[in-house]
This record gives structure tokens, C-alpha cells and sequence, in this order.
């Protein structure tokens, strides 16, 4: 009781040690190869660290390890390429559970994880995440890995959000799994988002 | 042209000043100083030659209530005013002793000569010259220490000398403040009770003419004062314009209305145009940084924009920096489609760090919150545009350069115990206008005369909230965008 009230009297300058925010992991995953799970994890992750404010990371589940890519496009060579940090935002590249757990319990006030391919070991990470976003994908080629997904993740609330999604195919994926996908707004780089696509994540993305 | 032979015996105790005076007069030429034909010295006496000016002096006219209208007042101001210009900027002179009974109002004898109020400046005896380089008054000219022992130079008459005078101290600024108590005397029909309530309750009374003119004219700092006579004569131009405006406002109205109605109607429809496309080009940025943390930028930079928007310009404060005072719970307000948060009457855009672009081109003025990383790096020795850029690399600033329009630049310091904040304010640049939190005037005063008169130091008043309503605040914000506009 005492510390309570010490809490309400001082809220003010003691705000960063007694009301840190815990830790929000947000999981981006999807069903299949080039549904923009990278882009929208890079998205997100610039949201929550520029927009809001958070210190936050961005950890690559996955071994495609296009995060050492974005440490050589941006001259961060001097860095440790596993370990590098990039307009306020802490890249960890090709990161295993043990990693992933040091980050959850680290000084992050969000963690993104991108989690590119469902596969049997990243899907029960995923599911552990405070916020799940499912990439789909109307494409051809692609809508039967959606679907799978989709029906694997029956009953679980999920995010599905897609980019540039057939309006048919689309309405018809919603129809069949009583969900409501939420269209991407377009950004050519997810580093240097619009105030528009701000106000969309601000929508979506809770935290 | 009547002449007067003035003999002063060298027994006389003012011999010297008098003497002195005759000297620094013969050179000059102008219709507002007397003419000194000759100066013959003997053995025993001096005789000086001069011109016989016939007249009231001001302060007679003044008691006699013979000049009561502000714009007769505002007229004779302005020619003091331009003599002093020939004195300050031609001859290279500070009279240091303008009061009411140095200046005369010549009788007109002349049919042809229409000029209502033909002014003569005199009693040169406390001027003095005004050194070329830093414009700084070599006090009593180049008389000798007993020559100035003996005269008056550089202190002027008391209730009209500015406060620098009693320290021996005079310059251009000087003369300035001495016309601005003119102004207040004239104003006042010659009752001055206090300056500063005087100056005060005139303003109010006359805050379309003279009121604001007088109370910079009688700053205590004379770097607050006008910058040189020729502005002060401008401003009071101005003024004079608008009274004589003023007077003939009725009938004009009344001539124009029923003629250009439809002429008003096209006239506003460019003018929405224009404004329309002009609002874009013309931004003021203003950045403000701070001596070290906690010095209260971000408190300032709220002032300011709730002042700005108060007067109906479209403001945005734009923090750079990792702090997170613009995310805190108590000022993050509504949130705006163009990334920024509404406060009140204020906008405040977060640090995005270039992560999220915004457009913020449709703000008028864009404060810049520059916390104390402007400092951090000025205290290492670096140059302004080193420091701008290196705020970039500590705030993430991409393109420091690209910024348009006008910029501006103020420092909120603070004068404590600690040397830094006052190593960091002498290191700024000049332009930096520098704004003192946390002083006690004592303090205030003592910081402006360590920083040199050059500088543009300003007290920032106790302010709790910042949308409240604060004279000498908006006095003083006033003063520096009046300032801006005349460069």
C-alpha cells in the first residue's frame, strides 16, 4: 500500500523504473515464400521504435538472413553483422530460442519476430507471441499455403493482413474463415514509413 | 541670421566644459545644432561667436500645454531623432544629454519656412566621440582627465540619463533611451511618476503609436534597446504615418466603402490565392537547444508555440533527440492524420528519427526541440553548422541543410554555480539569441554584463503552464520576430 502511494506521488519521475512496460512480442509469420514477412516485420519494427517510442528489436527467426543484408546496405560493417543496430531499432540475425529468450527477457520493450515459413518449430513460438500476424497471399501459387495456415490457426486470434490482395479472392478467404484481412498499405521502404501508414499501424498494431 | 558673442572669463569654473563644447560645435552642420562662427581666445577670456536662436524650449511648451497631440508629440520626437542621426552616423558624436530643456523649438520668422516644429538641439557639453570598431563611447571625448573632472561628460541629467551613464559607461543606445524618456515626457505632459508604470500604462493607452516604441526605447539592457537611431526614427515614421492615417480613417471609409465593394470581393479572392500559395515557401524554423539537461527547452519551446498560435500561425514543435517527453501520458494528445498530436491549441510531432516522413509544410513555424545536444557539442569547441551537424548524428537529423526558409536559433541557459552553462552561452554564436531560466534578476543582470552588450539575453519569466498568459514573455517574443522583420 505504502508503495503504491510512493508510486502515485512520484508517477511522474519514477515512471521508467516502477511503470516499465513488459515486454510485447509480436510474431509476423506466413504461409509461404515472397508474401512481404520481412518488409511488414521491418515495418513494425520501425513503428514501435520510431513511432512509439519503445526500445525495440527485431529478431530474424528464419535462415534466409536477409538482416545481414540490411547491416551491408547501411555500412554498418564495423558492427557485429549478427548483432547490429540500425535507426533505433537492434537487429539479432538468424536467431535461435536461446536468443530469442534473452531477448524477451532483456531490457526490449518490443520484440518483433519474423518468422518468414511456418515451420513445426517456429509455429509454437509464434503461437506464444502477444501479437500474431498472418502475411496471406492471394496469388495462385500461394492461396493453398494461406489457406492451410489459416486452418491451422482456426480458433486463435491472428492479425491477417495482406499486400496487394485480389479484392475477389480476398473477400472469398474472409467468407470461408469468418476473418476480416486487413489490406497493407504500400511503403517502398519500410525504414521511412508515411504518417498515413502510421496511422494504419496505430490501428492495428496495439502495444 | 542674428549672432551672439558669448564671453566667458578663464577664471570661470565651467571655463574648460564651455570651451570644450565650442569645439565639438564648430564642426557640425546641420539645421537642428546651433553654427559657431568663431572662437577667439585672449589672456583673461574667450569669446565665441554664435548663432542667436530664438524660442521656447521643449519643456516650457510642455508645461504650458502648448503640445498635447500624440501626433505633434511622435513629430518632434522624429526630429530629434534625425539629428541625432547626423550626430551619430556623420559626425561620429553621442549627445548624452537629450532632455525636454536641451531642445528648442525656434520661432519662425520666416514666411516661407512651413515647418510647424523647428527643432535646435543644444548643450554638447556631456557628448563625446564614438570609437569606429565596436561603436563604443570614449567617455569625455578627448578632453583630459581634469577637463572631465570638471564637466558633466558622459552622465548626463539625471531621470533622463540611461542606467549605463551612472557607471560612466555611454553609447548610441544611450541617446536612444533618452529619447524614449522624452517620448514618456511628452506623453505624460511632463508628470513622470515611475518610468516603468508610466511606460506601462502607455502602452496600453497608445499601443497603436508610441506606447511599444517608448518601452523598448527605455530597456535597462541597452542591447534590448533599438540597434541605432535610424531604426528608432523609422519606427517612429511609421507611427507618425499611422496617426496622420488615423485622422483622415473616417473619411476615407466612408469615400471607399460604396465605391469598392466589388473591387474588395476580387481583392480577397487573389489575396486567399496568394496566401494560399506562399504558405508553403515562407517557414520560420526556429531551433532551440538548451545549455545542459533539465535547463527547461521543451517547457520554452510549448511557450512559444502556444504564443505563436495564440496570434493564429499554424506551429509545430518538432523534437530531435531519444527523449521521450513528447510520448509522455500527460502532454500525448489527439493523434493527427499527418503523424503529429494535438495539445491544446498546439501541435507536437514526437522524434520519428526519419523512420516515419511527415508532411509538415502546411505549418507556418517549425520550433525545433534540439534538447541540450546543441550544447553538448558546442562545449566541445565546435563551430555552429559542426554542432548543427553533429546534432544530426546524436538526434538523427538526416539532412540538417535542408531545412527552408528562415532559421533562427535560441539557447535557454541557465546561471547558476555551474561554469559550463555560462562557457557554453559566451561560445554560441552571436545570432543565437540566449534566454536565461531559473534567475533571479540580480543573477539575470550580472550573466548579461559578463556576456557583453552585444548579446540578446532575455529573462525567461516564471511560467507554469504553458498556454498561460504572460507579458514579459510575450513581450519579449514580440520584440525578436519585430526584430526579424526589419533584418
Amino acid at each position: 500500500m505504502k508503495f503504491l502511494k510512493l508510486k502515485n506521488i512520484n508517477k511522474r519521475f519514477t515512471a521508467g523504473e516502477l511503470c516499465a512496460r513488459p515486454v510485447l512480442s509480436v510474431g509476423i509469420i506466413s504461409g509461404c515464400h515472397g508474401t512481404g514477412v520481412t518488409h511488414l516485420a521491418l515495418m513494425a519494427a520501425n513503428y514501435y521504435a520510431n513511432g512509439k517510442g519503445y526500445r525495440t528489436a527485431v529478431a530474424e527467426c528464419s535462415e534466409h538472413k536477409d538482416f545481414m543484408r540490411i547491416c551491408d546496405e547501411t555500412n554498418n560493417m564495423t558492427e557485429d553483422m549478427r548483432h547490429f543496430s540500425y535507426g533505433r531499432v537492434d537487429y539479432c540475425t538468424c536467431c535461435s530460442a536461446g536468443e530469442l529468450s534473452r531477448l524477451f527477457t532483456g531490457r526490449y520493450e518490443a520484440v518483433v519476430c519474423d518468422m518468414a515459413v511456418e515451420t513445426e518449430e517456429n509455429f509454437a513460438e509464434f503461437i506464444r507471441c502477444d501479437v500474431r500476424v498472418v502475411v496471406c497471399s492471394t496469388a495462385l501459387y500461394k492461396i493453398g499455403r494461406t489457406r492451410k495456415l489459416l486452418q491451422k490457426l482456426n480458433g486463435i486470434s491472428v492479425i491477417p493482413v495482406a499486400f496487394a490482395a485480389d479484392i475477389r479472392k480476398k473477400r472469398m478467404l474472409e467468407k470461408e474463415y469468418n476473418i476480416k484481412i486487413a489490406e497493407l498499405p504500400i511503403e517502398t521502404n519500410p525504414l521511412r514509413m508515411a504518417s498515413s501508414t502510421l496511422e494504419w499501424m496505430h490501428n492495428y498494431f496495439p502495444g | 541670421m542674428l549672432r551672439v558673442a558669448k564671453v566667458v572669463s578663464k577664471a570661470c569654473a565651467d571655463y574648460k566644459r564651455i570651451l570644450h563644447e565650442a569645439d565639438i560645435i564648430k564642426n557640425l552642420k546641420y539645421s537642428g545644432i546651433p553654427i559657431i562662427f568663431d572662437i577667439e581666445e585672449d589672456k583673461d577670456s574667450i569669446c565665441i561667436i554664435e548663432e542667436y536662436i530664438s524660442g521656447k524650449s521643449l519643456s516650457d511648451l510642455i508645461e504650458s500645454g502648448e503640445i498635447s497631440s500624440i501626433t505633434e508629440i511622435i513629430e518632434i520626437a522624429f526630429k530629434v531623432c534625425c539629428v541625432l542621426e547626423y550626430l551619430h552616423n556623420y559626425a561620429g558624436l553621442v549627445h548624452l544629454d537629450i532632455k525636454p530643456a536641451n531642445i528648442i523649438i525656434r520661432e519662425s520668422n520666416s514666411a516661407y519656412n512651413t515647418d510647424k516644429f523647428d527643432i535646435c538641439i543644444i548643450d554638447f557639453d556631456s557628448s563625446g566621440l564614438i570609437e569606429d570598431n565596436n561603436q563604443e563611447f570614449l567617455c569625455g571625448g578627448q578632453m583630459s582627465e581634469q577637463i572631465a573632472a570638471t564637466s558633466r561628460a558622459g552622465y548626463g541629467t539625471p531621470g533622463f540619463a540611461a542606467p549605463e551613464q551612472y557607471t560612466g559607461e555611454g553609447s548610441v543606445e544611450s541617446d536612444i533611451y533618452s529619447v524614449g524618456i522624452l517620448l514618456l515626457y511628452m506623453v505624460s505632459s511632463g508628470h513622470i511618476q515611475s518610468v516603468a508604470a508610466d511606460a506601462d500604462k502607455l502602452c496600453k493607452l497608445h499601443s497603436n503609436s508610441v506606447g511599444s516604441v517608448i518601452k523598448k526605447c527605455i530597456r535597462h539592457n541597452p542591447s534590448q534597446r533599438y540597434k541605432s537611431i535610424t531604426s528608432l526614427k523609422n519606427e517612429l515614421y511609421k507611427a507618425l504615418k499611422k496617426s496622420y492615417k488615423n485622422k483622415s480613417l473616417m473619411c476615407f471609409v466612408a469615400l471607399k466603402f460604396c465605391k469598392s465593394v466589388k473591387f474588395y470581393r476580387v481583392y480577397r479572392t487573389f489575396y486567399k490565392k496568394d496566401n494560399k500559395n506562399n504558405n508553403t515557401d515562407k517557414v520560420h524554423n526556429i531551433f532551440v537547444a538548451g545549455t545542459k539537461r533539465g535547463v527547461g527547452v521543451t517547457h520554452f519551446c510549448f511557450c512559444l508555440a502556444s504564443f505563436l498560435a495564440k496570434k493564429s500561425k499554424k506551429v509545430v514543435c518538432i523534437r530531435h533527440g531519444d527523449s521521450q517527453d513528447y510520448r509522455s501520458e500527460k502532454i500525448s494528445g489527439k493523434k493527427n492524420t499527418d503523424g503529429t498530436y494535438s495539445c491544446g491549441r498546439i501541435n507536437i510531432l514526437p522524434d520519428y528519427n526519419d523512420g516515419i516522413v511527415c508532411d509538415l509544410s502546411e505549418y507556418e513555424y517549425h520550433i525545433h526541440d534540439m534538447g541540450s545536444a546543441y550544447a553538448y557539442k558546442e562545449f566541445q569547441g565546435m563551430s555552429e553548422a559542426e554542432a548543427m551537424c553533429s546534432v544530426r548524428e546524436v538526434s538523427g537529423v538526416s539532412d540538417i541543410s535542408g531545412f527552408k526558409g528562415d532559421s533562427r536559433y535560441i539557447l535557454v541557459g541557465d546561471y547558476g554555480y555551474r561554469r559550463q552553462d555560462m562557457i557554453v552561452m559566451a561560445k554560441s554564436d552571436k545570432e543565437t539569441i540566449i534566454f536565461l531560466n531559473h534567475v533571479s534578476g540580480k543573477a539575470f543582470y550580472e550573466c548579461v554584463k559578463k556576456l557583453g552588450k552585444k548579446r540578446r539575453c532575455y529573462r525567461f519569466p516564471c511560467m507554469y503552464e504553458w498556454d498561460e498568459n504572460n507579458e514579459l514573455f510575450e513581450e519579449a517574443v514580440n520584440e525578436i520576430f519585430e526584430i526579424e522583420k526589419h533584418q
